[in-house]
């Protein structure tokens, strides 16, 4: 444990990172090309990496140093560099993402989806330190807003991102409430790159056969239509 | 009284006086990074100095609006300096006549004349630029009183001198995500009301691109150079109601002497000049949104400033 | 694992001329399956998550083996749902171990969990509860986050269909009902509830689904749906339906197989998925006719079969708990899904033949035999051990 004043700025820090978390979610939506969100995946990623920092440094946890570290390594720079090597004609390209949902509208939900996720965790927060009750409704609130990202995005590379942006939000309210279990998050971070490996490749192929990473078009399967 | 008085002229003048140095200093850093040399930063004075000693040329169209509209946009600004913390963080004389709210109106009342000048004018573009900016100002509009509402909401004021006290109350409440989401979408709003990127490119000649300049294409002499003036005046003190009020109110004078309110502007001066490093380096590493790409960025804008409201109660 | 047996001619047939594929279609089976088997192994919660979202990266490639654009679309699919899902259910899980940390307990156990359920606040519990039952129940197809797994069951290699439907997707409804002792504690019938509305729904679409569907594989991949749908359902009727939950856990693992195994033959006999275009089966091809057509009354519960008597122990616990609604809707669900299976399944049987006579492969013969023996085994007779294993399992399940 770190002393009085010491430990009351890295609260505040932490916060600090917390408000820029959850403004990272939103920026999230906004982006219309492939290489946009990469970017402020890699951003939020940080944020993580950052908040893990302040907090282990906090409760002088080496694991949540080390989920840190682990965050920092596999999301702002081996998945940016698999997916850039995998998938850099795709990545590089101008053309616009197709969304299901126009992006003010979407956001418009983003608020819905931030005010429920903050109503769920209400009753959770109730003298539990400072630093849950920043980390575990932004944590929650940025998770669904990362499932909802992930069902309007038509295209393979932001959906990919997607999915680990929602990991991003599950692993920020993870680090602050489950601390002592974070043997789980190194595993959980280690994943994520196998993760993102296999998906990227499958990215590929169908880049390979179908001639584009817009999933949306691949309507084939579906009721209703001999296939 | 007569101190607070004399401290309220001080403000304005300060204002008046700063703003075209503002906008220079803004353009040449701008300049910098694109590796450039720039203009002088006094560049602004000299262009205002041209400008106040040509004729104007008046449209057979245009009505007494066309010639009222430039000063009613240059004295909207300097009224708003009374009311915001410019160089004091205690009340001055004129600060309890108006809210932030009335602030906000007084600006706008400033813009919805030069909004109904560009008309006048009979001039095609200037109705372009008009519809587009109100597009934009109505979308911003919003924004602002929900940024306001929540600061006043956590300060139980809509004064801007009881808010600016609100966020050096403690650390916790410094950094508290609310106050980082306020921030964010006061800045994103600010850039797009002033008619910067990645709304509008305040540097582009293009008619049909223009935004904001477009309306001011068929004022010349005087009238051009009040309009000018009045639009760097409005950038400044945006910028300082961003600065003052809501993200770092510090170096702002605590004392009643006139030597701490004289130290108070070079104080104020630093903090503008890093505020207008931030802006700079938006504005050459984000390109111009299409006209139909404007609503995303307010829509993001406006969402950060609702969250914020909602995200007060949980984390302050 | 009959499957492998399976796999032997059935993908020999697929790969023809390209021994690489072959081999690495062997690699990740095998992964696929060793990672299956990991799962009801591991004590901790979090290493059962780590351990089930590597079975979904493990079977992806498999999903996608054909590399056709369907197969790759439900690959795709397959992949960014389960893992969203997944990545939901880790949320209820930090959770979980939340409460556990502050309720003291020191182990992340499955037991120290159940022990410290008590002690952790209701809201948490039921926060917990609804992410980890969306996010699993993701993987298990529960509707509306089933649009996945017809996809993925019917575009896979067959053999790899009948590991996701029959082994798969049982093998993380194991991990919900592993989790659901932690939940009994919430006051009121909160999980309860939950369980059964998720089941019921599950139910009814897919059985008004499996009416209109085009794809055979398409047709058992739904009445997967349906089943998991039938288990969550007796895993909500409390106590009572425990031993009808474990049993129908075991029945519908062997009967979706085989009932895959049938699909897979048909289609190497007549070339097409599509049910329209298969007309007289048992002249084309008298093993598959007759095995599609017995795997079909199988699935749907017809009588002579073991899935019918695991319906029918759920549906007295049912009676036994009063819930006269919940047997109603699942009987009403249940006479439609049978319809809708046989409704095809006879079409595709009888008829005309479309297609010229063929054969089918030995070891696809022998893997159906193999899965056919426990099914019409268990269908007419419980043997005492097997009894006596369920019910232990039952009481497991409760502790």
């Amino acid at each position: 444990m770190t002393g009085g004043f010491a430990a009351n700025l890295l609260v505040d820090l932490d916060a600090l990172v917390g408000g820029l978390f959850i403004l990272s979610a939103f920026f999230l939506m906004a982006p219309r090309q492939a290489q946009g969100f990469l970017k402020h995946f890699v951003r939020q990623s940080f944020l993580l990496a950052l908040s893990a920092l302040l907090l282990g440094w906090l409760h002088g946890s080496v694991e949540l140093l080390l989920v840190a570290l682990i965050t920092l390594l596999a999301k702002t720079l081996i998945i940016p560099g698999l997916l850039t090597r995998t998938l850099e004609r795709e990545l590089r390209s101008r053309r616009e993402v197709e969304l299901a949902v126009s992006v003010p509208a979407s956001l418009l939900v983003a608020i819905v989806i931030t005010v429920l996720a903050f109503v769920f965790v209400a009753p959770l927060l109730h003298g539990v330190g400072p630093t849950v009750d920043i980390n575990l409704p932004i944590g929650f609130a940025v998770t669904l807003i990362g499932v909802y990202t992930l069902a309007v995005r038509r295209e393979a590379v932001p959906q990919m991102l997607a999915v680990m942006a929602i990991d991003n939000g599950a692993f920020f309210a993870g680090i602050a409430i489950a601390s002592s279990s974070a043997i789980v998050e190194l595993a959980a971070g280690l994943e994520g790159v196998v993760v993102v490996l296999v998906v990227a490749i499958l990215a590929r192929t169908i880049a390979q056969h179908v001639g584009s990473t817009a999933v949306g078009d691949l309507t084939s399967l579906k009721e209703g239509t001999p296939s | 009284m007569a101190l607070h008085i004399a401290f309220n002229i001080l403000q304005m003048l300060t204002v008046l006086l700063l703003a075209p140095l503002v906008q220079g200093v803004l353009v040449r850093l701008e300049e910098r990074i694109q590796s450039k040399r720039g203009p002088s930063v006094w560049q602004p004075y000299f262009d205002l100095w041209k400008l106040f000693h040509k004729d104007e040329v008046l449209s057979t169209q245009g009505t007494w609006i066309f010639r009222f509209a430039p000063y009613a946009y240059f004295a909207a600004p300097l009224l708003v300096t009374m009311l915001i913390p410019v160089l004091t963080a205690y009340p001055l004389f004129m600060a309890f006549m108006g809210d932030m709210v009335a602030a906000g109106f007084i600006l706008s009342g400033g813009a919805f004349f030069l909004a109904l000048a560009a008309i006048d004018a009979g001039n095609v573009y200037g109705p372009m630029g008009t519809s587009r900016s109100r597009m934009v100002s109505s979308l911003v509009e919003p924004i602002f009183m929900i940024v306001f509402f929540s600061v006043s909401f956590a300060a139980n004021s809509t004064i801007p001198y009881v808010v600016q006290a609100q966020w050096v109350q403690s650390a916790a409440r410094f950094f508290s995500p609310t106050h980082v989401l306020l921030v964010a979408a006061f800045l994103m709003i600010i850039l797009a009301e002033t008619g910067r990127i990645p709304v509008d490119n305040p540097s582009g000649h293009f008619e049909l691109a223009m935004i904001d300049e477009s309306k001011v294409l068929e004022f010349s002499g005087r009238s051009a150079a009040l309009v000018k003036w009045g639009g760097q005046m409005k950038s400044m003190v945006l910028d300082l109601v961003l600065l003052n009020v809501l993200l770092a109110p510090w170096g702002l004078a605590t004392g009643t002497q006139v030597s701490a309110v004289l130290l108070a502007i070079p104080l104020v001066a630093v903090k503008l000049a890093a505020m207008l490093l931030v802006l700079a380096f938006i504005e050459t590493s984000f390109a111009k949104l299409r006209l139909f790409r404007i609503e995303d960025y307010l829509t993001v804008a406006f969402v950060v400033a609702v969250v914020a409201m909602f995200l007060q109660p949980v984390t302050l | 694992m009959t499957a492998l047996v399976y796999s032997w001619d059935y993908i020999r047939h697929l790969a023809r001329g390209h021994p690489e594929k072959e081999r690495r279609y062997y690699m990740n089976l095998n992964l696929f399956v060793a990672s299956l088997l990991v799962v009801p192994l591991l004590l901790q919660p979090a290493l059962t998550w780590v351990a089930v979202e590597l079975t979904t990266v493990l079977s992806v490639f498999l999903v996608s083996f054909d590399n056709t654009p369907p197969a790759l679309e439900a690959a795709w699919k397959y992949a960014v749902i389960t893992i969203t899902g997944a990545t939901v259910a880790v949320l209820g899980i930090f959770l979980l171990l939340w409460g556990l940390a502050s309720a003291g307990g020191s182990a992340q156990t499955w037991s120290a969990l159940v022990a410290a359920a008590p002690h952790m606040p209701a809201a948490q519990l039921k926060l917990a509860f609804v992410l980890i039952l969306l996010g699993f129940g993701t993987k298990v197809g529960i509707v509306p986050m089933h649009t996945w797994l017809p996809d993925a069951h019917s575009q896979a290699p067959t053999p790899v269909c009948a590991l996701l439907s029959g082994v798969e997707v049982t093998t993380i409804l194991y991990v919900i009902m592993r989790l659901w002792p932690v939940f009994q504690g919430v006051p009121g019938l909160f999980a309860t509830r939950w369980l059964e509305v998720v089941g019921l729904v599950s139910v009814g679409v897919a059985a008004f689904l499996l009416i209109q569907v085009h794809d055979f594989k398409r047709l058992f991949a739904f009445s997967t749906v349906e089943h998991m749908g039938i288990l969550l359902t007796a895993l909500g009727l409390g106590p009572a339906g425990d031993f009808g939950t474990t049993y129908q856990l075991l029945t519908h693992g062997l009967a979706k197989s085989v009932a895959f195994y049938a699909a897979g033959s048909v289609l190497m006999a007549t070339g097409t998925r599509n049910i329209a275009s298969v007309r007289g089966l048992i002249r084309i091809s008298p093993v598959a006719g007759v095995t599609l057509l017995l795997s079909g009354l199988a699935v749907a519960g017809a009588p002579p079969f073991a899935v019918f008597l695991s319906e029918l122990s759920i549906f007295r616990a049912a009676v036994s708990v009063n819930e006269v609604w919940v047997l109603g809707l699942l009987l009403f669900f249940l006479a439609v899904a049978f319809l809708g299976i046989m409704l095809h399944i006879n079409a595709m049987v009888f008829g005309q033949p479309s297609h010229p006579p063929s054969s089918t492969p030995g070891s696809l013969k022998l893997a159906m035999a193999v899965g056919w023996i426990p099914l019409v085994v268990l269908g007419v007779y419980l043997p005492p051990p097997l009894d006596h294993l369920l019910v232990l399992a039952t009481h497991a399940l409760r502790r």
